[in-house]
């Protein structure tokens, strides 16, 4: 029970079950899509030339700089 | 002190870019922001920019609905990453989407070639304002979600309402001011967005370029006057829907009593 929010616990303000399911899924699923993918995007192009070639570009003299 | 504070870092700017575009003449200034490109460019700009604005409405509804109603795994992962748009540079943004949905992207590769085409159309402008809006209303809305009180709901159901009547007759009159905030903060933002659209957006002209990229077109040829007379069209147009929305939040004030 202590890991329903308290709207859930009451069956007054309980959502339907099915509401319960697509309420979440749309929205992780729209969140998985629209922000989660991007995000991995920079981390695997940026080291899909390897560790290393990641190392050198950010610790480069100018981007050190830049820092 | 802040009337004098506001003029300072508000007003001078923007009586800046009126002033520069009265060097020019009116004809000069209709041709200046009625070129078909420019034209073009307002269409992309404002229409992309409503379009985001009602997907992240709706999502951004349900996202915060989840985050607070509900309980899953990973719930505060996801809370605390809603917030990242705000805080990541808008030009690693834009190299993430470009990177995303670009031909020899990591997953747009596999997906292109069936014909959905993304980079470089006026469709990346959707995407990447989608993602840079996500925050604005999920934000605006949470803490209303989150102080509406359990017994009103009670109240609500054990007057004979279902839980669909509670929602649109208790719940949602409650979050629509809300909701209006989220979206006009997000389309003032969107209107404006420049970082993270261009990378994806490919700037091809009358398809895919965006206002504030006109703008900074014209200021690379050091036509100022051309630059500031498309701004002011911009700033006139975010005033009369800042204005409007604001209207707008006024008449749900007073229509559910909760004018001050």
């Amino acid at each position: 029970m202590s890991n329903m929010t308290r709207f859930e616990r009451s069956g007054a303000t309980k959502d339907s079950p099915i509401v319960k399911f697509i309420v979440p899924t749309l929205s992780l699923g729209f969140f998985g899509f629209f922000l989660l993918l991007p995000l991995l995007s920079v981390f695997s192009e940026a080291l899909h030339k390897g560790w290393l070639y990641y190392v050198n570009a950010i610790t480069e003299p100018d981007t050190m700089v830049g820092n | 002190m802040f009337p004098f504070y506001l003029s300072i870092i508000v007003l001078i700017p923007l009586s800046a870019v009126i002033f520069k575009t009265t060097s020019l003449t009116f004809g000069e200034f209709l041709d200046a922001v009625t070129a078909p490109r420019v034209m073009a460019s307002y269409r992309l700009s404002f229409g992309m920019a409503l379009f985001a604005g009602l997907i992240n409405t709706f999502f951004g509804l349900l996202l915060a609905w989840s985050l607070v109603r509900y309980t899953f795994v990973g719930k505060n992962l996801v809370d605390a990453l809603v917030d990242l748009p705000f805080v990541l540079p808008t030009a690693v943004t834009g190299i993430a989407l470009a990177a995303l949905y670009s031909k020899n992207g990591c997953i747009w590769q596999y997906i292109e070639p069936l014909g959905i085409k993304i980079a470089f159309t006026p469709w990346g402008v959707l995407i990447a304002l989608i993602f840079i809006w996500l925050p604005f209303v999920v934000r605006t809305v949470q803490p209303i979600l989150e102080e509406i009180e359990l017994e009103l709901e009670e109240a609500s159901a054990s007057l004979g309402a279902s839980r669909w009547q509670t929602f649109r007759r208790v719940v949602l009159p409650i979050l629509l001011p809300a909701l209006l905030t989220g979206f006009a903060l997000a389309f003032a933002r969107a209107v404006g967005e420049h970082g993270s659209v261009i990378f994806i957006a490919g700037n091809i002209p009358v398809v895919s370029e965006i206002t504030p990229l006109m703008i900074i077109t014209k200021l690379e040829q050091y036509d100022y006057a051309g630059a500031t007379a498309i701004a002011s069209v911009m700033l006139v147009i975010s005033l009369i829907l800042l204005l409007a929305i604001n209207g707008l939040q006024a008449w749900t004030a007073k229509r559910t009593g909760r004018a001050r």
